[in-house]
This record gives C-alpha cells, sequence and structure tokens, in this order.
C-alpha cells in the first residue's frame, strides 16, 4: 500500500473552489474575447 | 541566415540541451527514467506539458492560419481548461494512486490484460505514424524559405532529441521542454513587438488592430453553429472538450508528464496551470499571425509565400494583378484611417476581397499559409532575432518529438516487454531495454519523416490522425473511472465498435473532426453498458469470468 498522497490545495481552500475559478476564469476570457472581436467593429 | 543567426540558433539548443543533460546526469533507475522518480516541481511538468503540445507547426501554421482566416482558430481550445478540471478530479488521482508508468497499465488492474494490450496498441499506432508527421513538419517548411535540405534539417533534429531522450530518458526530456518553452514565450513577444514596431510611422497598435479587424482577422469568438466548421464556440467547447480530455487524459505523452510530479498537488497545479495559460498564449500566436498580416497591407507581400511557385509567377499578368490589387488595399487601408467610418471600411474589405481573388489564382489552390510566418521572420526581422526565431521551432518541434519518443518507449517497455515478454527482469535489464526502445523510436521518427514527404498537408494529417483514435481511448478511459460495473471483454468490444463508428463517419466526409472524439467516445461507452448490461441479464448470476464486475480501485490501491 502506498502512503497517501498531499491532496491539500494550495491556495483557496479546496480544490472544488479552484475548478470553480478556473470555470469562472473560462467565462471571462471568452467574454473578454467576444468583446475584443466587436470592439473594432466600426 | 546570417553569422549572428547562427551562433543564437546552436548556442540556444546547445545549451538547452546541455542542460537537460546534466539535470538528469543521476538516472540510474527505470523509475528515474521514465517517471523521474516522481519528484519533478509543478512547473517543470506544467512547462513541460505546455512543451510537448506547442510543436513547431503550432507556431508556424497558427501565425499563417491567424493571416489566412483569423483568430477563430483559438475556439479550439475553449474546451481545454474543463477538460484539465476533469483530468485534474478523475484522471491524475487515479493513476498517480494506482501507482502505474502508463495509463494503460492502469486499464489491466481495472479491466484485463486485453483491453490494455489493445489500447496499448492502439496509441503505438497512432504515435507511431504521427512522430515522423511531427519531425518533418518544420523541415518542409525551413527547406522552401531557407533552401535546407529536408533530410539533413530531419536528421540532425531527430539525431539530438535521440541523444538526450535516450542519455537522460524522462527528466532530460522535461527539463528541455522547461527551457524551449520560456525560449517560445520570448521569441513569441520578439516577434509581436517587432511586427508592430516595423508598422510605418503613425499608424499603432490600434490602428493595426481596426485594420486587422476590418479584414476579418480578430474574429476570436464565432457563434454561428455549423456541423461542417471545425472552429466556432459550440465545435470548441463540446469538441475541443472532449479532445483535449483524450489527450491530456489517455495519451501517454501527456500522461506521463503529471505522473513525474512530486505528488498530487504538483501534478493537479501543473495541470491547471495549463488550463489557465493556454488560451492566453494562443490569443498571442495568433495576434503575432494578425499583425504579420496588417504589416503585408504597408509592406508588399509576395505574390505567393511558398518561393518555389514564386519563380514560375514572376513577370506574368497574375503578378501585375497582384501589384495593382496590393497597392489598391493599401490605399484603401489608409483612407480608412484616416475616415474611420462604416464607409472607408466596406471599401478596405471590398480590396482585401479582390486581393484574395488575384492570391487564389496565383497560388492555383495551393495553401501557401505554412510560409507566412517564416517569410516575416527571415525577410523583416533583424539579425540575431532571426536565429532566436529558428531556436524556437527547432525547441517545438523537438520538444514535442521528444515526448513522443519517450512515451512510445515507455508504452514498448511497460505494457509489451516487460508484460508479455520478459517479466521478473531485474532493474538494470529494463533500464537497458527502455534506452533500446527510445533508440528503435528515435530511428523509427527519422525514417518515417522520410515518408511523410509525400502526404501533403501535415497539419491535417496529425489533426486528422489524432481525432481518429482519441474517441476510442477518452471512452474506455470513461467506462473504467465512471462505471464499475462494465467489464473488460465490454470495454474491448466498446473500444472496437468505437473505432469503427470513427472510421465510418470519417468515410462519409460530413463532419468536422472535432467531432469524431465525441461520436467515438459515445460510441463506446455506449457499446459497454449495453453490452455489460445485456451479459448479466442474460446470465444472471454467471457472468463470462473476464467480466466479473470488479471494484473501482481504491484510492491507496
Amino acid at each position: 500500500m502506498l502512503p497517501p498522497e498531499s491532496e491539500s490545495p494550495p491556495f483557496f481552500g479546496s480544490w472544488k473552489r479552484i475548478y470553480l475559478a478556473v470555470l469562472v476564469y473560462l467565462i471571462l476570457i471568452i467574454a473578454a474575447l467576444a468583446a475584443f472581436t466587436a470592439a473594432f467593429r466600426l | 541566415m546570417r553569422t549572428l543567426d547562427w551562433f543564437v540558433l546552436a548556442a540556444t539548443i546547445g545549451f538547452i540541451v546541455c542542460y537537460g543533460l546534466w539535470k538528469s546526469r543521476k538516472t540510474s533507475t527505470v523509475s528515474g527514467y521514465l517517471l523521474a522518480d516522481r519528484s519533478l516541481p509543478w512547473y517543470a511538468v506544467a512547462l513541460s506539458i505546455m512543451a510537448t503540445q506547442a510543436s513547431a507547426i503550432t507556431f508556424i501554421s497558427t501565425t499563417g492560419q491567424a493571416y489566412a482566416d483569423g483568430m477563430r482558430f483559438i475556439q479550439f481550445y475553449f474546451g481545454l481548461p474543463i477538460a484539465m478540471i476533469i483530468v485534474s478530479a478523475f484522471f491524475a488521482p487515479r493513476f498517480r494512486n494506482a501507482n502505474v508508468f502508463t495509463a494503460y497499465e492502469y486499464l489491466e488492474k481495472r479491466f484485463d490484460a486485453k483491453t490494455r494490450a489493445l489500447v496499448s496498441l492502439i496509441f503505438l499506432i497512432q504515435r507511431g505514424l504521427a512522430v515522423g508527421m511531427i519531425l518533418y513538419a518544420p523541415a518542409v517548411v525551413l527547406t522552401v524559405i531557407l533552401g535546407w535540405n529536408d533530410q539533413a534539417t530531419t536528421l540532425l533534429m531527430g539525431a539530438v532529441v535521440t541523444l538526450y531522450t535516450v542519455m537522460g530518458g524522462i527528466r532530460a526530456v522535461t527539463w528541455t521542454d522547461f527551457q524551449q518553452m520560456i525560449i517560445m514565450l520570448v521569441g513569441l513577444f520578439t516577434a509581436i513587438f517587432i511586427a508592430v514596431y516595423r508598422l510605418p510611422d503613425g499608424i499603432g497598435f490600434t490602428d493595426a488592430l481596426l485594420l486587422a479587424s476590418s479584414a476579418g482577422k480578430l474574429n476570436a469568438v464565432t457563434t454561428n453553429f455549423d456541423w461542417y466548421d471545425r472552429y466556432n464556440l459550440f465545435s470548441g467547447l463540446i469538441g475541443g472538450t472532449f479532445l483535449a480530455l483524450a489527450y491530456f487524459g489517455c495519451d501517454q505523452s501527456q500522461v506521463q508528464r503529471y505522473l513525474t510530479g512530486k505528488d498530487l498537488q504538483q501534478s493537479r497545479v501543473s495541470l491547471l496551470f495549463n488550463a489557465v495559460a493556454k488560451i492566453p498564449m494562443q490569443f498571442f500566436i495568433l495576434l503575432t499571425g494578425a499583425m504579420v498580416f496588417v504589416f503585408y497591407i504597408f509592406t508588399a507581400p509576395p505574390v505567393t509565400f511558398h518561393s518555389g511557385n514564386l519563380k514560375k509567377i514572376a513577370g506574368t499578368a497574375i503578378e501585375r494583378k497582384h501589384n495593382d490589387a496590393v497597392a489598391v488595399r493599401q490605399n484603401a487601408a489608409r483612407e480608412l484611417l484616416a475616415h474611420r467610418d462604416a464607409e472607408h471600411q466596406a471599401k478596405f474589405m471590398a480590396a482585401q476581397k479582390s486581393l484574395d481573388v488575384v492570391h487564389k489564382e496565383a497560388t492555383q489552390g495551393f495553401n501557401d499559409t505554412n510560409y507566412v510566418f517564416l517569410t516575416f521572420v527571415t525577410q523583416h526581422l533583424p539579425a540575431g532575432v532571426v536565429g532566436l526565431v529558428m531556436a524556437v521551432i527547432f525547441g517545438a518541434a523537438m520538444s514535442t518529438s521528444s515526448g513522443e519518443i519517450n512515451s512510445l518507449a515507455t508504452v514498448t517497455m511497460i505494457d509489451f516487454y516487460q508484460r508479455f515478454v520478459k517479466r521478473n527482469e531485474s532493474d538494470k535489464h529494463y533500464l537497458w531495454f527502455s534506452r533500446l526502445a527510445t533508440v528503435f523510436w528515435g530511428i523509427y521518427a527519422v525514417a518515417s519523416a522520410q515518408l511523410a514527404r509525400g502526404l501533403g498537408s501535415l497539419v491535417e494529417a496529425v489533426n486528422m490522425l489524432g481525432s481518429l483514435f482519441y474517441g476510442g481511448l477518452l471512452g474506455v478511459f470513461l467506462l473504467a473511472f465512471f462505471f464499475p460495473r462494465v467489464g473488460g471483454t465490454a470495454a474491448f468490444v466498446g473500444v472496437l465498435a468505437g473505432e469503427a463508428a470513427i472510421f465510418y463517419t470519417h468515410s462519409t466526409g460530413k463532419v468536422g473532426f472535432l467531432w469524431y472524439n465525441v461520436i467515438g467516445c459515445l460510441v463506446v461507452v455506449g457499446t459497454g453498458l449495453l453490452l455489460s448490461i445485456f451479459w448479466q441479464s442474460a446470465s444472471n448470476s454467471r457472468p463470462p469470468a473476464s467480466d466479473v464486475p470488479q471494484q473501482p480501485p481504491s484510492p491507496t490501491q
């Protein structure tokens, strides 16, 4: 049997919160890219 | 290339290789050779994952794609963060806790030997076919742009890659990837800066963005749904998730990277770093292509970027038409910047369309986008920077092919040699065989690169090849992780059915290749589930021996 590995996340307190932060980041970056697409249309 | 460029290229590649070999000098066991003794920090693993995925074609072809088709290719990566979350939450812990060297070794623990052998074989076929193309792809472009001999280029790159991969194993591969990725980022930002800096006086970055947008090059998000359209928001989010999930979750060249992390936390952080960093990195690569497009509005572009075809066109009516169309577009661009209204934007768009028609006529259907970026680099960047960008191209080709060669050798050694040929040999013997397998795959890569010469569009070929097999691989791992009642034979048949479905879909030519991963994966999971239900209800209490439902692995197995 292997020793249990370190499960503790380095920040945000839990892995679920980190995953949620990544999803929010994805939504924000798609929104930013959509804004970038539209920003220079005349 | 000038003397300074040769010096920068040789010094950069020489330093990277020597650094990788120095970092791997203590490798003396199979675990050290194939998994770096699971001791690497997250940042080394993270950049290695990124470098393995970013091949030379990423820099050569993606910039050209933005030049010709705009930035919509970025949507291809929208599914990647979602996939990284799934891999981090479900795949990485299972692989690490099962204490495996390869992802396919896990399948025997969960299912049986035949499923492991089938999936390992699919991996060897798929990546074995791709590794030569990955090595050859930059050589074909360098041949046309710089007149280098493609056979000598692939031989040189293949020899260097094989040397440090054989000597240092995964440690050398990871630390060279780390250095190569840093060089890639430096080269990328230098190219963007110079493309903008070289614009005529009075034309700034926002002017360049207005022109690029007016020509349809800043189309980073497109919401029109079309099964044939490879790059839109929906294919990126759905198809891209499946493709990235298959690549990062089931492809040994990636799985092996995060198995080298010090612990599960380091592995997860390295994956999530990629989830966050990949889209911005692709954005800047594509933006470079868009800026090169603007640069060529004010600096006359060649009739075609393929210098071989250029000689045939010189002095013809097409060349004159091209020159006229370039002049009209340049005037329209200046008018647009002066007035900034819809009327002048329409005139600029019409001028761009006319030039596109002439360009199509000149190239006669030949796609010259792969030659755009290197033409810009070699003809318009200063001495030293050309060498740096060449080091980026070489580094990218080497990092991807070393990762592939290393993973092919690992699967050959762990999933076939150690499993089916010599089961109880010493660690020294397996280390020796691992090095031998690496030499074999290195020679194979160089030899198959010579065969890739006649394959036409290499980017298309590599992408298509991956999508023909990834759906099947992903499906069997989803069965393994999330459907504990499905047994080995059901999974085995499921993989065969999934592959049959993908090849049938491909033969119809009616669906974009990103969707192959979705179709293949769903067929594998559906077939596996149906068969397990059918066999259980048919035999009730006595299912076939190999299909006895197995418990999912315990967290500390």
